[in-house]
């Protein structure tokens, strides 16, 4: 099955796959306790009613960059080689759909019991806010493992549609994919200005859920209508 | 050395590939445009069945065209391409039983040699993890050293690596001696030698080291400006050129009429290569000329310089 020697491709490189996503995670945790130390020493331990360690975003964006690096990646130099290999494009596609899923599971996995592990010692027994935090569903696990797999699965997404933009186009074509999607989000922005303060005031974190999916199935989709005919140079 | 045409195991394996004894890989009327550039014009061929044929011809041929499209890594804007019978592009039939090893391949970053080996068997059933590993020792593949950082042998030694041990059924070898000392080039020849005699296959070869690469060939290809100028077994393209040397007079009265491949001047004298066999009684008769053999690697080279030529030269009243 070429499709699961894809997937097995993409996951070869174990300390990148793996091992890196600990590292940055490890990196920010640090950096937040290293804040969070500072803070409490230079408040004297009672930093004051406006500090609220749940609006800290490291954890959030400490990863994204990696993500879509890696899904870039994933199919400007591996395509290539699976190609070489013996791949269809229709299983390159399948199989790094594989990979990412599971990549999207672990990583969700890893950060999902990292979460636990803070509900569970008080905040590192110190009141410090790495995971437990608003933008990441402000300490629900099912919140939260939701957030980070689609989160995940849609920057991996949107990586591997910029990249199969560059494998068929070169240069021209992420230019050209980020200046229509600029102009997309435009156009939507305007369409619905009018009504953004009613959709505000009745927001719902299931909308984001589907918006990701959708998202994601429209890139998958993009990828795979790009590769299709793409050329191997 | 040529290489048997029919070596024991060859038949039998590829009852599902097309009528026996068909060609391995057949071009038929093929063009592909590349922006302003016509990379091949009608072109129409084919290669023998678990033999090694040798895709020769000038830089710019067309040489990596074709055999991206028939590794399925490219489509052709006229014609078809069939390899086992199958059209190879998206192909899940065949495309698992080809393996093109490109001389700018790509790897991911990060990929190092004990990726490949893990990696490439999942898409090559037939790979042998021992010779692998004789090839690893023999063309001392680093283990540690990225892919990415490789030297240009470095880069060609995996590729070999890859192209030998995944014994693929269609294996195309895109220049795999670039940067390659001539000790690593030796074991490369003897171990594809080798090992296509224990294990026949369609083996394709773009190269322009010629006369090192002869003894393992049985058919050669010449493009030259996308277009097919000799498409034959070896034995037959040694015999198709020969070479007159003599003083001026004598050699463009013994030439004349005949497609002039070559022509080179010293003096008052002349070395010329034209189309023509061994038994042209008519040429090889003479007294007052020498007429000697010319190799593979001359008669490519000859039919380059000839194809530069915006029409087929002939010597009468030329005067290169």
């Amino acid at each position: 099955m070429t499709a699961l020697a894809v997937t097995r491709l993409h996951l070869a490189r174990r300390g990148t796959m793996l091992v890196t996503p600990l590292g940055l995670i490890a990196v920010a945790g640090a950096i937040t306790i290293l804040i969070s130390v500072i803070v409490l020493r230079a408040t004297g331990g009672a930093p004051g009613p406006d500090y609220d360690p749940r609006w800290n975003q490291a954890m959030a964006w400490t990863l994204p960059g990696f993500l879509v690096y890696l899904s870039v990646a994933a199919v400007a130099t591996t395509f290539p080689l699976g190609m070489s290999l013996g791949s269809t494009r229709r299983s390159f596609v399948a199989g790094t759909q594989l990979a990412q899923l599971a990549l999207a599971a672990y990583i969700t996995a890893v950060m999902t019991l990292l979460l636990l592990a803070e509900l569970a010692t008080g905040h590192w027994f110190a009141g410090i806010h790495a995971f437990d935090v608003y933008t990441l569903g402000a300490g629900n696990p099912l919140v939260f493992a939701a957030i980070v797999f689609l989160g995940t699965l849609t920057l991996f997404s949107m990586g591997s549609l910029f990249g199969s933009a560059y494998v068929r186009y070169r240069a021209l074509g992420p230019l050209c994919l980020s200046v229509g999607l600029g102009l997309l989000l435009a156009l939507i922005a305007l369409a619905i200005g009018p009504s953004l303060g009613p959709l505000f005031a009745s927001f719902q974190l299931w909308w984001l859920a589907v918006a990701a999916g959708i998202v994601i199935v429209l890139a998958q989709a993009g990828t795979y209508a790009l590769l299709r005919r793409a050329a191997v140079r | 050395m040529t290489i048997p045409t029919t070596r024991s195991g060859a038949q039998g394996e590829h009852h599902q590939d097309g009528p026996a004894g068909a060609p391995g890989i057949e071009v038929r009327g093929v063009s592909r445009r590349l922006g302003r550039t016509l990379a091949l014009d009608e072109v129409e061929l084919s290669f023998p069945r678990d033999a090694v044929s040798g895709l020769l011809g000038r830089n710019g041929a067309g040489k990596t065209t074709l055999m991206s499209l028939i590794a399925g890594h490219d489509r052709p804007d006229a014609g078809e391409v069939r390899v086992l019978g199958h059209r190879p592009f998206e192909n899940a039939a065949v495309l698992p039983r080809i393996c093109l090893i490109r001389d700018n391949q790509r790897y991911p970053d990060d990929f190092r040699l004990k990726h490949v080996l893990r990696v490439v068997p999942a898409f090559h059933e037939r790979w042998d993890a021992q010779l692998a590993e004789r090839i690893v020792d023999a063309l001392r593949i680093p283990s540690r050293t990225p892919i990415a950082k490789f030297s240009r042998g470095q880069l060609s030694s995996v590729a070999i690596l890859i192209g030998l041990a995944a014994r693929a059924p269609v294996t195309i070898f895109d220049e795999p001696y670039l940067g390659l000392d001539a000790t690593a080039r030796r074991i490369f020849y003897d171990l594809l030698l080798a090992d296509i005699s224990e294990h026949p296959r369609t083996v394709l070869v773009s190269t322009h080291l010629i006369d090192e690469m002869e003894p393992l060939l049985e058919h050669v290809v010449v493009l030259d400006h996308g277009r097919v100028l000799l498409n034959t077994n070896v034995e037959a393209a040694r015999g198709r050129a020969l070479t007159v040397n003599g003083t001026a007079s004598a050699v463009e009265d013994a030439v004349r009429g005949r497609r002039v491949l070559r022509s080179q001047s010293l003096g008052g004298l002349r070395s010329v290569t034209v189309e023509a066999s061994a038994d042209d009684v008519a040429l090889t008769a003479r007294r007052d000329v020498e007429i000697s053999p010319v190799s593979l690697q001359d008669l490519v080279a000859a039919y380059g310089a000839a194809g530069a030529e915006p029409e087929p030269a002939l010597l009468e009243g030329a005067s290169r």
